[in-house]
Parts: C-alpha cells; structure tokens; sequence
C-alpha cells in the first residue's frame, strides 16, 4: 500500500516542484541576493544558484526556511517582499523538505545502553566507565549516529570490555564468599599525606571526619593494625558493606560518600556512591559491584566545611563518627549464576547450539547461516584444542561482544517488529528489550497498539534510567557542577545543596511523568521538586529528609518551572559570574528546541560581567553586528531577565562587584581581605516581537505566551533521543500530531511519550 | 649502513650500556628516516600540577631577546643559556584552573574536544602515531609523586601514569618465556576476533544503505588498524631488550632523589630508543626539602613569604633537574641521527594552570634543545602588558569582547614542536599557526 502511495505523491509533487523552481528563484533574486550573491555573501550564502543545487543542501535549506518564517530575512531596513510571496516561497521549501527523510545514520551502543544491557542480561551491575570511553555529544544527546565515531582504540576498548564481562560471568569456579571486619583501630586519615590532611582524627573507638575535601579528610581502613597498606578487594563481585557510623552535632540529615581510590592520594578519588544518613541514623547497609585491585574510601559529604588541620584548633562543627566495619563478598547468590543458566543451560552443547544461543541473547536475532560460521568456528576450534566447556562459550561470548552485530543497533527503512522493539526499549529503558517487549513485537501486537507495553515499561523500575539520562543530557544536569561556586563569595552554599540542584530536573520530569501532568509545568508551575536541603535552600517550607517530595509555592516565590530552578540558574554561570548569553542560549536550544551554533570561526570567550553595568552595552554592541544580531536579539532578552539570579541560583538585587584587597600581613598571621561593590542591575529588554522581559516573572509569562511552541520543542527532544537523532522541518507533521495528541489530555507528559510511540515514524529508520 | 651499525655500538659501549641489540636495519622507522633524510626527534615534557611562582619565574618583561637577566627560578639553566627559550604571555586562551592541566600539551578542553577534529589529542600521543611501532613504547607517560594528567589519545581517553620503577622494569627487565608465550597468544586471540568480526561487517554492510554502509565502514577500518598496530606491536615480543648496566632505581623516600632518578630513566630510554615521547609530571611529599605542608597548600601561597619560598624551593629544584636532563642528552651521542641527544630532543617545560591562583594566564614555558634556534626571551603581545595604565580587568574584557582573545595561543608552540618533529600538519589543537619568531634548522 505504501510504495503505490508515494509514487502516488511523487507524480503529483515532482511537477509541482519543477513548475515552482522559476518562482523561487526569481524570489531569491528579487529579495535576497543583494546580500547572498554574486557580489557579497554574507554568512558565507550564496543563492543565486539553480534551486535544485540549494535543494541538495539541506542544512542550508532549513535555515532559509526558518529565517523567512521568523521573518529575519531580508533584514528590517532592506525592502521587504509581500506577506504572500514570502508565504508562496516558504510554501515551496517546506514541500521540498517534507520529501526528504531525515538523515538517521548507523548507531552503536552508547556506553550506559552497554552497561545497562549487560545488566539486564547478565545481571551484571557494573559501571563500565573505566573500560569503554565516553560517548561524543552531538546537539545535546549520545544518542545520535553522526556522532557515533569509531577508532582502532574503541575497537580495542571492546574487546578489553567484551573480555572483562566473559571472564565475570562465566568463571571457571565459585568465588569462596569471605567476611572482613575492621573497627577504629584499622581506620585512616589524610593526616600526614602529601596533600594536606589533618581533617580526622581517631578519637576513642570512633574515627572521625570533619570536612568535605578528601585530601583534608577521608577515612580508609587496612587490614594490619596501624598500617597503611590499604585493604585491597581480592576478586570481582558484589560485595556488602554493614558500617557503624553516626553523626554528631547535626539536627540533619546527613551524607557519606564512597569512594574508589587510595585513601593516600584522594586526588584520584572516583566517588561510586551517596548513602544519605537521615537524622539519628547509625549506619547503613548496602551492595557495590566491585573488581579486584579497587580500593574503598569514605568521604564526610555534607560536611560544613571544605576542613582543615585539626593539629592547633579542634572542630566544633557537625561531625561524622565510624565506628565499625563489616565487608563480606564476593556474594553468590545462587550457584551457577543467572548469567551462566542463560549462556550455559547445559554442560553438552554443540558448537552451532552454543553459538545460536548466545547471539539469540545479545542480540535477539538469530545470525544468518553465512554470519554464524565463523563464530562456529572459534567454538569448533576451542573444542578440539581440548578447552572446557566454560572456556569455549567465553571465547564465543567475547567475539560475538565485539562484534557489529551486538555493537550496531542496525535499521532497516521500515523497522521490523524486533527493530521497532529495539527502539522503545532503548527510549524507555536505555536498554536491550525483555522477553515481553520482545514476544509483543513478534506477535505484532506492539506495531498495531503500543500503548499497554509503553504503561509496562514506564511502570516498571527500569523507566527510571530513562528519565535520569534524559534529563541528565536534555537539561545538562551533570553540568551543575562544573564550576564550583567561589566559596569566598558564596559561603552557604553547600556541596550536598549542589547535588540536590543537579537531581531537581531529573525530580521534576518523573513526577510528571508518573502523575501524568501537563508539559507546561516546565515553564512554570505553583510547586517544585524539592528536598530537605533544597528547600532550605529556596527558603520554603521544610522538607525532611534527602527525597524529592512536591512542595506547593508560597503566593510571592517566583520559583516553579525549569528557568527558575537553581540548577539551570547555576550551570549557565561561572563560578563567580552569571552570563546572560549562555541563559539566553540555553532556553534557545533546550524548551525552544531551536539550532544555534557559536560561530565556528570565533573563540569565544565567557564575558566577566562582574561589576560594571557598561558590560551590559559591551554585550549588547553584537546586537548592532548585523552577523550576531539575528541570534542575540533573540538570546540576549532571554537572559538579562534572569539576571535578578546570580551564579547559584539565588534571588539578588544588585550585583557585587568583588575584589580581593592587598593582604595585610602581621608577623605570622595573613589575613585575605575582599571588598565588595554594589552596582544596580538593568535587566530589562524587549524580545525580537517587541515584547518586553524585566525580570523572572515577566520572563516565565513570556514563555507561556509561547507555550505551544515550547511544548513542541520538547516534544522535539524526546522524539530525538528516542530515535537518536536531530528533528527536522521534516518531522513537524509527527510533532503536530504528537503535540494534538498530548493536548487532548491536558498537554500530558505521558501522554506525549505514548504519541510518540505510537506514530507510523515511530517504525521507520 | 655498516658505519651507523656501529657507531651505535660504540656510543652504547661509551654511554656504560651495554646492549644485545637486534638488528638495527630492521628498525622500520630508520630506513624510513634515512630514504627521508630527516632526522628523528623524540619530546620530552616536564611538567607539574600547580603551575609557578610567576613573579620568580618569569624574566623582565622589557628584556626581550638574548640579553635577559635569568630570573630567579631559573638560575639553574643559565649555563644552558645558548640552548634554551623563555617564553611570554603565551596561553590557552582558557581560564577554569585545575582545569587547565590536562590542556596544557593539547590547548583543547576536554569538554571542548568534540568541536576538534582530533578531540583533545596531547602532543606526546600525537607524536607517539607519528612514530607508530618505530619503537617499544609509543609513548611514556611518567609521574613522580603526582598524577600525569596531561596525555590524552584522540577519542579523549587519559593515558595512565606509570611510576618510575614500572618504567624501568618495562624497558630492561626481560619478560618469562611463559609471558612472552601468553602475550602472543593474547596478540593471536584478539587478531583472531578481529578477523571474524571483520568478516561479520562486510556481510553485515550488504543490507544496509549508503549511509550507515559509510558507518560501518569507520568500524572496518578501525578493525584493520588494530589490526596493523597489534601486528606492530607483537614482534617486540620476542625482540631482546636492551641492557643496562646502570641498576634498578631505588624509589628512595624523597622526591628529590626520585626525580633525580627519573630523569636518568628518561635519558636511558631516549638513549636505546625505547621512546619517543614522554611526559613527566613532579610532585611533593610532606618533609621533601625540609618543608613541612603541602603542595596544593603552598601554591595558594597568597604572597606569605613562607609558601613563596617553599614554592620556589621546589620549582628551582624541578628546574635544576630539566638542567640536568639537559646535561645528560647533551652529553650522548645520538643513536640513530647523529649528533647529540639533545639535537634531536624537544624539551618543555611547563604547566596548563600558570599560578596556583588558579591563573590560566601567562603559561610557565621553557623550551630547549631539539634543534631550535634558542638562546632567546620571547615576549609576544599580552593585554596586560599593553596599556598599564588602565585597569587590568576592563582593558582585558574589552579586547577579548572587540577582537576575541588578543593572545598568541600557546598551542602555536606545541605545533611548532610537532612541525620540528617532522609532522607534515598546519593545526593542532586550538593553534592558529606556527609560533611567529621561534625557527628551527
């Protein structure tokens, strides 16, 4: 049906295109090439050129549609061409653009898509971080097959990981399980280390530690009394920490922080775990997935200070105490494992069933007769060189890990059933399907009603992946801290109260998500996500304890929505500066969803806006620049209304211009003394309609005004992430419907994820 | 060829190492050296974590060309006067403090490098593809009492830090015939995944379109690669390693005597050719020099005159040892050029974070040997330096904002050195071209 269709189309459009050719090319004559021809080409564009040559440059053709819409081009002062010529233009590319599918290049398995399909498969719980590198970023997500390079180092990374994984869940024996324990007497500090130290101490049958620094304090632990030689795990596999600790001097709750490293050099500290202490707790009890080699070290997290040496003034402060330490593992749950079961049902397996069997698992398809032969024939070969059983499936296991089958998550144009499976699993649970998804896919049950496996999956624990490396990617969540605040400057601001800035994104879309609420919450709404800390932090009611709880607004807080989140707030400043610019860009490319790229050819550097209110005309001198102007008018506005929140996301009413003061020095003593300037703040500015922003309220009601557009653009987000790749002008009529359907109730979050699945593009390359 | 062959020896003989040499002629990249007539060059880079005490560092900044008084940390290399480079108001354009010391040998920020064609690539490991499988070790990336963070390969992954003694124990210590037996069988074992999964692409790309064909086909080629670099890599297997009559070093407690001794291992694998690009990065451990604190402790230092001086202390030190690296490659003759060592062997000095401010201004370098025209102080036009007058700050913000960064990119140097190692490129990192007034033979 469909094939006969698009011919259908093609006959009607073809004559229609090549009959609108002279019409767009006298358009672009009489209106644009002044600028973009033979004489100038401003921006480096050139129209005056056959349409079908412009026609084959996409990205080229998304621009001029989108400048001609936004009504950028021709600029103001230049004459204007008449509403519907410009709409007869428009008309003719956008036909154009519809014809073309976007381009959705070959992916591969994202380093947390591997991790998270080993678990599912294996029940193997590990990070792999250290093993395959990090993915490439491109328009905001991993996930995008342009981006997906590959290198004889990546390759070489597969194998080590393909290696490692064979080797952990297929051993030639039974790991014997061992119990550790270790009190006060076995635990150490930073004291005496190259690096500072002297922030805990062993006081009694406790260790104590004081700050938040490592280097300053962290306690280890070896199995020697009084050694340093730090206790060192023997082999792989889940091991269970039992710790006695307790806090002192605190009405809170607190934080410990495990970390992998050695103790004597916690530069190098790799943090793998948070364990919040809620208040009067005294320990904890919890399971870590660990190697041979790694070292465990703990870290006072919400300490109150980053800590010092404690040689001639004792700490007064909230405190951490441990006293008592039981490690036991590795753990074995049942024996043979999961793993071994699935890969190994029993000891008598032929070549070609072993083979089969594997692949069946990795990739859950089986191999074509041609593909499986070599596989066979690393198995046949193990076999008669005498190897066990165990070792062959390794063999067989390693090579199909690196394979580009398992590698590759191939499409065809139209996905077959399991392709479609593929694609959902990979959206909802960044993982490889589950027999469920899988036999729903096969029965066709899933191409012709999504909607019970997506309630399934967005039920089920393993949706909560998606929700955290959606919105750690789309709101750029682990950027929260790149900058850490300039404690001189911001002295309240706590490292735990940073995390907490970083998960209320992640918060805010999950209970979205599970209360089906509107989309428009991201742009504003009467509560946020908060917890004890953050709500302290927003000086709202208090919350207990470290979980993310709704918490209604006062009538006069201008918190709710994405924008006035600390975290945004924070990750778009430096560590002493807001930038309005990287505001401004930032609601641009993430609620808009719009493509804008710092000119190539420019270094740019972050603006010190510290002081001084003539930065603001410095800034604003690029919006007389007729090549940054069609960006920053639109920016800029976005940005200085939200200059009323400075570096950490905090309310303010001028700017503090700081500067340090010579030092005065006494004999021994050293005194750093800053000075602070107050300088009124000039937030106010009109959008590109005219419209104007003065602060975050008019902001948030300017973006509702805009509501539709926004709620597309996010739409647009997720629509990319699930199909790993950037929206189109193309993909508008799938966002329309997406956008109509989730209206229908109430512009649902949920509602939109089950649009999406849903649409015929959903099947489609 | 016979006259090298054993002009080598004889410079082994002298240097006090004796060596089972394999057979010279067999050395890839030495027949491709001599049919190119260009000489191999080698790069060192020492480095440390905090950056410098600028104000003992840096000469007079009116002192430009060959008569400048040798500033005070550096009073250990004036007798290298002829043979080195001062460097000013060179940087990455950067600011972020620690930040900027994995920048230091690529000018790319990590989180920045998906905007360069080869990422954050570090000079020694760009280098180190340069020369292939021409040696052992493509590259070493050394640290005494410190991490080295400065070595990164293309796909941004940090290269680890070996310590001394590892080093060492790499180069000269042979391996067990049962070693040596499982590493070639775990060099067949990976050549023979990588054959099947080769295979597997081929027919895999039949079902695909053009486009992801062209995926797969980065995936082929990356196969292939590996493929050739294993096979590079497997024939030192079996190779003898040179021998050493100079004996395992003691790690010794002090830092002092440790980067004395690493200093002399680097010497050692510049000298039987082991290496051809090595980073070095030096720490501090509580009670080196008699100091009592910490590294990161003195170099927010804040102007007190105790940290200053235990900053100067320890730096003068690293600097004395550049000196006596200096003095070691000066002294040998070069095995396979010619000359001496240190004709052929770049040597910079430096740090990605100038002052323990956490100033990314004004990079600490020093460069000597390899064949440049040295003996000079360079100043190259700075914001700061211009108009002293005018408030730092506003002067700097408003060029930066009128003409972007008005900095010479410090990345221009390391394409210089890498263009004087014989690399046929014009970009590296965030570099706009050669460094203007440096010139080599």
């Amino acid at each position: 049906m469909r094939l006969p269709f698009a011919i259908l189309l093609l006959s009607f459009l073809l004559p229609a295109i090549l009959r609108a050719e002279p019409k767009l090319e006298q358009f672009f004559a009489q209106n644009c090439v002044k600028c973009h021809g033979p004489k100038q080409q401003k921006g480096k564009v050139r129209l005056d050129r056959p349409v079908g040559a412009l026609f084959a440059n996409e990205e080229l053709l998304e621009t001029i549609a989108a400048v001609l819409e936004a009504g950028e081009m021709p600029p103001e002062k230049a004459p204007q061409p008449t509403a519907a010529a410009r709409a007869d233009a428009l008309q003719i590319i956008q036909k154009h653009i519809l014809n073309q599918r976007p381009a959705n290049p070959l992916k591969r398995l994202t380093r947390a898509e591997y991790t998270n399909t080993m678990r599912d498969l294996f029940g193997v719980d590990f990070d792999l971080t250290g093993l395959l590198p990090p993915d490439h970023v491109e328009h905001g997500f991993d996930k995008f097959g342009e981006a997906h390079l590959m290198s004889p180092h990546q390759v070489m990374a597969y194998l080590k990981t393909a290696r490692f994984i064979a080797e952990r869940v297929l051993p030639d024996a039974k790991p014997k399980t061992r119990t550790w324990e270790f009190d006060a007497r076995h635990f150490h500090g930073s004291k005496n280390f190259a690096t500072g130290g002297g922030g805990d101490y062993r006081d009694g049958d406790d260790y104590v530690l004081t700050g938040f620094r490592p280097y300053r304090s962290n306690l280890h632990f070896s199995i020697d009394l009084e050694s340093h030689d730090q206790f060192v795990i023997p082999a792989f596999g889940v091991y269970r920490l039992e710790v006695k600790a307790h806090s002192e001097k605190s009405k809170e709750g607190e934080v410990i922080g495990i970390n992998l490293g050695d103790g004597r050099h916690p530069t190098n500290f790799q943090m793998i775990r948070r364990i919040p202490m809620p208040h009067g707790s005294k320990g904890f009890t919890t399971e870590l997935t660990l190697k041979a080699g790694d070292q465990l070290a703990f870290t006072f997290d919400s300490a109150r200070v980053p800590g010092r040496s404690l040689a001639k003034k004792p700490h007064n402060g909230p405190a951490m105490r441990f006293s008592h330490m039981k490690v036991t593992g590795p753990l074995t749950e049942q024996w043979p494992t999961v793993a071994m079961k699935a890969i190994l049902p029993k000891q008598d397996m032929k070549p070609t069933e072993l083979v089969d069997r594997i692949a069946l698992l990795l990739t859950q398809r089986p191999l074509t007769m041609e593909d499986r032969k070599a596989f066979v024939e690393i198995a046949r070969a193990q076999e008669k060189a005498g190897a066990s059983m165990t070792t062959t499936a390794r063999s067989v296991l390693i090579a199909l890990l690196a394979s580009p089958h398992f590698i590759y998550k191939a499409e065809s144009p139209e996905l077959t059933d399991v392709e479609r499976a593929h694609r959902l699993s990979y959206f909802l649970w960044n993982s490889a399907p589950d027999t469920a998804l899988l036999n729903a896919a096969r029965s066709g049950a899933l191409g012709k009603d999504s909607s019970g496996q997506v309630e399934r999956m967005l039920k089920d624990p393993k949706a909560g992946r998606f929700i955290d490396d959606f919105t750690r990617q789309w709101l750029q969540r682990d950027k929260v801290d790149d900058f850490g605040p300039d404690v001189r400057v911001f002295k309240n601001v706590r490292r735990m109260t940073v995390d907490s800035m970083g998960r209320e994104g992640r918060e805010l879309f999950r209970h979205m998500l599970e209360k089906s609420l509107s989309m428009k919450h991201f742009i504003d709404s009467d509560f946020v996500m908060a917890n004890d800390r953050l709500a302290r932090f927003y000086g709202l009611p208090a919350v207990k304890g470290d979980a993310f709880v709704p918490v209604k607004l006062p009538n006069k807080s201008e918190r709710g929505g994405l924008v006035a989140q600390a975290g945004f707030l924070k990750l778009t400043s430096t560590d002493f500066a807001t930038s309005p610019i990287h505001r401004g860009s930032w609601i641009l490319k993430n609620l808009y969803n719009e493509k804008i790229e710092p000119p190539a050819d420019i270094l740019i550097n972050e603006p010190d806006i510290r002081g001084t209110t003539t930065i603001r005309e410095a800034i604003l001198k690029h919006q007389q620049l007729e090549s940054c102007a069609r960006c920053h008018s639109k920016i800029d506005p976005l940005g200085f209304a939200l200059e009323y929140y400075d570096p950490v996301g905090r309310k303010r009413n001028e700017y503090r211009h700081v500067e340090e003061v010579p030092a005065e020095r006494g004999a021994t003593v050293f005194t750093k003394k800053l000075k602070f300037t107050k300088v009124p703040i000039e937030a106010a500015m009109k959008l590109p309609g005219g419209r104007e922003v003065r602060d975050l309220p008019t902001l948030k009601a300017a973006l509702m005004a805009d509501k539709e557009r926004i709620l597309k653009g996010i739409i647009g987000k997720l629509i990319s992430y699930a199909h790993g790749r950037e929206v189109t002008r193309a993909d508008r009529p799938y966002i329309d419907a997406v956008f109509k359907s989730a209206a229908k109730q109430n512009g649902s979050l949920r509602a939109a994820i089950h649009a999406i699945v849903a649409h015929s593009e959903f099947g489609r390359k | 060829m016979g006259k090298f062959h054993s002009s080598r020896r004889q410079f082994l003989k002298g240097a006090g190492v004796a060596i089972a040499l394999p057979m010279l002629e067999s050395l890839p990249s030495v027949q491709a050296a001599q049919k190119a007539k260009q000489p191999v060059k080698r790069f060192v880079c020492l480095s440390n974590n905090y950056g410098v005490y600028q104000k003992a560092f840096f000469a007079d900044s009116s002192q430009m060309g060959a008569k400048y008084d040798m500033p005070e940390t550096l009073k250990a290399l004036e007798k290298h006067r002829k043979d080195i480079t001062l460097f000013q108001n060179l940087d990455h354009g950067f600011t972020g403090g620690h930040q900027g010391v994995p920048v230091f040998l690529s000018g790319v920020r990590p989180i920045l490098a998906h905007n360069y064609v080869e990422g954050n690539i570090s000079l020694d490991q760009k280098l180190a593809e340069h020369h292939g499988a021409a040696t052992r070790f493509p590259s070493m990336t050394l640290g005494v009492r410190e991490r080295n963070l400065l070595s990164f390969t293309r796909t941004g992954v940090q290269v680890p830090t070996i310590d001394m003694r590892a080093a060492y124990r790499a180069m000269f210590f042979e391996d067990t015939p049962e070693k040596k037996v499982s590493r070639t069988e775990r060099f067949k074992r990976q050549n023979s995944i990588l054959d099947v999964v080769n295979e597997q692409a081929k027919s895999l790309s039949r079902d695909l379109n053009k486009q992801d064909q062209h995926k797969l086909g980065e995936y082929l080629d990356s196969v292939r690669t590996l493929e050739q670099k294993i096979e590079q890599q497997e024939p030192w297997v079996n190779r003898p390693k040179p021998k050493t009559n100079v004996p395992e070093p003691n790690p010794g407690n002090r830092t002092e005597d440790q980067l004395k001794a690493m200093m002399e291992i680097i010497a050692l694998a510049l000298q039987t050719d082991s290496t051809r690009a090595i980073t070095c990065v030096s720490g501090f451990a509580n009670g080196d020099f008699g100091l009592n604190g910490g590294y990161h402790g003195f170099s927010h230092h804040g102007e007190r005159p105790e940290p200053v001086a235990a900053l100067k202390k320890i730096e003068s030190y690293q600097i004395s040892m550049m000196a006596y690296l200096i003095d070691l490659l000066k002294a040998q003759e070069d095995p396979v050029n010619g000359g001496t060592l240190l004709d052929h062997t770049s040597i910079l000095y430096g740090c990605g974070m100038a002052s323990g401010g956490h100033s990314t201004r004004n990079l600490p370098l020093v460069l000597a040997g390899g064949g440049f025209k040295h003996g000079e102080h360079k100043v190259y036009p700075g914001p700061l330096s211009k108009d002293k007058k005018a408030p730092e700050r506003l002067i700097s913000l408003q060029r930066r904002l009128a003409e972007g960064v008005s900095e010479v990119p410090a990345a221009n140097l390391l394409l210089s050195i890498l263009q004087n190692c014989g690399l046929e490129i014009d970009r590296f990192g965030s570099s706009t071209g050669t460094l203007t007034g440096l010139e080599w033979s």
